[in-house]
This record gives C-alpha cells, structure tokens and sequence, in this order.
C-alpha cells in the first residue's frame, strides 16, 4: 500500500481566547483585567490521506477545519500531535516543502488588484522557480481547463467574483503542487460557476495526480468531488469513511415524491409514512429506508398515481441529521 | 547559495516593476505626493537655514557642515519613506487582516518578502533634491573629497539604512503581539526630527540615549561625518556592530513572534 501524502495523529491546537464582559464598563474594565479562556479549535484529531484521493472535510462553522488546513500548511503550531506532509513538518517551512503545496482560500485573494492576473501568474512563476517551459506548459493547460484564455490580460479589478476565483485557482497551481488544500474555493459564486470549479478541480486531480483535502459549505461540492469525507465536529473527529457510508448510516429515510391521478385526504397518505408536502395532484412522503419499495409497490396498488419517485435526501440533510444525532450523544 | 542570491535580486526588481505598473495607473496620485514631499524638503532646508542664520552655527557645525548633514538625512528619509513606511504598514496590516497567511506559505524567506513587496516613488524626487544640495554644498564649501570618504560615505549610508529597517522591523514585529495596533508604524517615522541633528546637540542623558542606547542621532550624523573627515572610528565601529546586532536580533525576533500568527478565521 501506497504511503499516506498527509498523516495526521492525536493533533490539537488550542487557542486562548479573550472574554470581553458586556457594555462600556465591560470595555473599561477590560483595560487592566481581561478574562481568558481556552478554545479547543481542533481536539485530537488523527486521519491519513493517500496518493491522489480528494478527501471532503466537512463540519460546521467554527469545527476546525480551516485551523487544521493551516496546521496542514506550515501556518499554525499545533498544541501538541504529530503531523506529516509529503514527508515534512509543515511548520517547519522548508522551501522544498513549499514548492509542493498550495492553500487556495475562498475568502482570500493573492492577485494583485489593480494588474491584469498575468502579472500576478508571472511573479508566482519567480517565487516558486517554475522554469519557463514547465510554466507555459501548465498555464496552457489551466487556460484551457478554466477557458480564461481572453480574461488574463485585464486588469483583475475589472473581472467578476468567478473569474477572479478561476484567476486565483491558476495563481496557486502554476507551481504544480502534489497537494492542494482548498478551503470553500466556491464561497458566493454562483450555480454555474461552481460546477465549472468542481469539474476543474476533478480535471486537476486526474491531470496532475493531486492529493485534495477541500472544505466547502456546498454539500455538492463535496458530493461532487469527494469519494471520501471526514466529519469534524467542535474539533473533534466524529466521521471518517466514504461518502457513501454517512448516506447509509445516517440517512434513515427516502424521499418518495408522488403525482396523484385522483384526489386523496392527507390522513389516507399518513398511514405509509411522514408527509413532508401535501399540494393535491403533489405529495412528499418521507418514508423509513429499508421500506421504501415496499411502500412505493403499495401506494401503487392503493392508489391512481401518475408518477412515484423514490430519492435519497440531500446530502446537506444527512449531514445536518448527523451533526444532530451527535449533539444528542454529546 | 549563487541561485537564491540571483532569485531574491531578480524578486526584488519585480516587484520594483510591479510598482511602477502600479503609479503609472494612478498616476495623478503619484504627481499629489511628489509636489507634497518635495514641499515638505524645501520647508525643512528653509528651516534649519534660519536657525544657522541667526545662530552661525548647531552645537559646533557650521552651515556647510549643517548642509551636508541636512542632505545626507534628506536622502536616508527619502529613501526609508519609499520603502519602509510603506512595507511595514502592509507588513502590520497583514497580520491584522490574515493576508500573512500567503506570505508564510511561500518558498521564500518570509521577512524578505515582506521587506520588498511594496514601497512608493513619491520620494524619488526628494532623493535627487537631497543629492544636489549635497553635491553643491560640497562644491561651494570647497571641502577635500577623496574616492576613501565617498565610499565610507556610501558604506554607512547603507548602515544607517539597515539601522533604520531594523529598528522599524522590531517594532512592527510587535503587531505578533496585540490584538491591534493602529500607530505602531508612526513610532519609528516620529523619530526622524532627531535624525537630523548633529548627534552633539544632545546633552546628558538625552545624549546618551539618542546615540548609545537608541543612536537615531548617528543616523545621518556618521555618513556625514565620514564625508567632512571628522568620524570618530569608535563611533563609527559602534554603530555598525550595534546595526548588524539589531539587524540579527529583527530576524530571530520575526521567527518567535511568527508563531503567534493564526490568521483571520473565514
């Protein structure tokens, strides 16, 4: 078996953190007396990611995934915990190391605002050595990957939010890291654009053999992209396993979506399961997973139906269902 | 070693480029503060010739001696205005605003990309301002110039240069520390009137702090010296094993306080 590109084991990082009391005297208070406390941004947390694979790192705000992309990255020192990228200490910022890797956040931006992306794209190429064959080469294919071909040479003020993140994506892969860690790289862009950054970056994983950790608000994204998800929850670890596999243990329903031929009462259809939606000919009936064809075959006999379709909930659902199932636990 | 030297050489012309670009673009910008720092020259010669007129001389200089010194500080200021104020308040506002995150994930010595990123050429024309007092004082005041003092001169020139980017790099290495900290690149810059005084006008313990403990009146003082042939070599020694000292003590004070960086959360 192939070594693990990322290898983290018992990682914490804690931050203190200060409490500022309410109000103006609070604020006055606070000039000689300040009340810290400790926050467990990412609380033992151990996982191996290998050669290639595209690894959805899902959880809610604050969870700690971002804190532990910059452990990843060399930009945070842990609390305490072992961790490994491309055989290097991240926070020992070796250029080698370095050379191998790129942090893409939604949120931030390294392209130089008033310049055309070129520029930008040329002075990645001094500070990462790319010779100009390689460079080239690999901008070429980013180009053609994003079709940016015509938007380069503007001025990076005068583009949209999409094509400023195509823009940035190409900035931080012109070096060819083996891997990529993307924190909500389609953060406020909109449907289309999306697709277009998650087509992009599957075109990335197979073109240049990359290993992918990606946090994203979109559940799509990670639907999309990711054969493998890692769940964290107020810093702690509470999934690891394929995408698959949260789907079947956490989504305890299917989605049965009905087109009746004769009006029915809403009491008729609550004997086979929870009706979601009830807007005669529609109806949505949430039904348990295991019955679902079952229940699908009875509504057939039972009534007129122009139309049934069974679905699995979406996967933001099964998610939700699982940060819930796990605060009741806690 | 030779390839890092000519990377980090050829980083800091593209970034010169990438600057120009820049002002080219707001250029009307560029022609406000240049009439602006040129103003702000002609006052400050203006000023120091009243005082030389009504007085003769400043704590043993006479007005030749006061010109050189004047010259000597306004080509340091200008140039430590063009680069270091300019790179130490993107260098504090980006840790303020997580765009540090960038630098320090970046195959190259963070403090020197921090160093070189930005800078202004508002000043250019101060520069040439202070170099032509210079060159005609020297001429009119019919002091002996050898090639020895013009290079002493250009050496410590670059001594009083990096005296000035230590200092101001420690202290807005301090920006680690504190949550925020909006004028913490105005505490160097409020110095700059101590600059430009000869380092004998100061008395007691004002002298001892402004020339041995914090020797901002060495800054423009020992350049200029060299040029009139009245250094002091223990001075001279003092302040560039002092410099280098806080040179070194910037670099490893920049690598302990890094580690208090955590960004800005998404």
């Amino acid at each position: 078996m192939a070594q693990p590109v990322i290898s983290l084991h018992h990682l914490k990082k804690y931050f203190k953190v200060y409490r500022k009391k309410p109000g103006l005297l609070g604020s006055i208070q606070s000039l000689w007396d300040r009340q810290y406390e400790e926050v467990k941004a990412v609380d033992d947390i151990s996982f191996e990611i290998y050669p290639g694979e595209i690894v959805g790192f899902i959880g809610q705000n604050g969870a700690g995934k971002t804190t532990t992309l910059k452990v990843l990255s060399g930009l945070l020192y842990p609390t305490s915990g072992d961790v490994s990228v491309l055989g290097f200490n991240p926070w020992d910022r070796k250029a080698e190391f370095q050379k191998q890797f790129a942090l893409v956040m939604g949120q931030k931006n390294q392209l130089w605002w008033d310049l055309p992306a070129m520029e930008s794209f040329l002075l990645n190429k001094a500070i990462y050595e790319v010779p100009d064959d390689k460079f080239q080469k690999t901008l070429d294919i980013l180009m053609d990957l994003l079709d940016v071909r015509d938007i380069v040479n503007i001025q990076v003020r005068k583009l949209s939010l999409g094509q400023r993140m195509k823009c940035e994506l190409i900035a931080a892969l012109l070096h060819s890291p083996k891997v990529l860690f993307l924190d909500e790289p389609t953060i406020g862009l909109d449907v289309v654009m999306q697709k277009v950054l998650r087509d992009f970056i599957k075109a990335y994983n197979e073109e240049f053999k990359a290993t992918i950790i990606l946090t994203s608000h979109y559940m799509g994204d990670v639907k999309e992209l990711c054969k493998r998800a890692i769940v964290i929850d107020h810093g702690k670890k509470i999934f690891d396993g394929e995408l698959q596999e949260i789907i079947d243990r956490f989504a305890r329903n299917k989605i049965l979506s009905l087109t009746l031929n004769d009006p029915v009462k809403q009491s008729q259809l609550e004997k086979f399961g929870t009706v979601k939606e009830f807007d005669y000919p529609k109806a949505t009936l949430l039904v348990p997973r295991g019955r679902a064809a079952k229940i699908a075959g009875e509504l057939l006999t039972r009534f007129s139906l122009a139309d049934v379709n069974i679905e699995e909930p979406t996967i933001d659902a099964i998610i939700r269902e699982l940060f819930l199932s796990e605060k009741k636990t806690a | 070693m030779k390839n890092t030297i000519r990377k980090y050489w050829s980083l800091f012309w593209k970034f010169r480029k990438l600057r120009l670009m820049l002002l080219l673009e707001y250029r009307g910008n560029f022609w406000f503060w240049t009439f602006v720092s040129i103003m702000w020259t002609i006052f400050n010669f203006f000023f120091f010739d009243l005082i030389i007129g009504a007085r003769g001389s400043i704590a043993g200089w006479n007005r030749t001696e006061m010109y050189v010194l004047l010259s000597t500080f306004t080509m340091i200021d200008a140039l430590t205005w063009s680069f270091f104020y300019h790179v130490m308040q993107e260098y504090i506002s980006s840790i303020f605003d997580g765009r540090m995150t960038l630098t320090l994930t970046r195959p190259i010595n963070p403090q020197y990309l921090l160093s070189i990123q930005t800078n202004s050429y508002t000043n250019v024309p101060r520069f040439l301002i202070g170099l032509t007092m210079m060159v005609i004082t020297l001429r009119n005041g019919a002091i002996p110039i050898t090639v020895w003092s013009v290079l002493g001169f250009v050496l410590f020139y670059c001594v009083s240069i990096l005296f000035v980017y230590s200092i101001w790099f420690i202290v807005a290495t301090f920006a680690f520390w504190v949550d925020r900290l909006d004028n913490i690149n105005e505490l160097v810059p409020s110095t700059r009137r101590v600059w430009q005084a000869p380092k004998e006008v100061y008395t007691g313990i004002v002298s001892v702090i402004f020339t041995v403990v914090l020797p901002f009146a060495l800054i423009s003082s020992q350049p200029s010296e060299i040029l009139l042939g009245k250094a002091s070599p223990y001075w001279l020694i003092y302040y560039t094993a002092l410099t280098f000292f806080l040179f070194y003590l910037s670099t490893v004070f920049f690598r302990f306080s890094v580690r208090k960086y955590s960004g800005t959360a998404n």
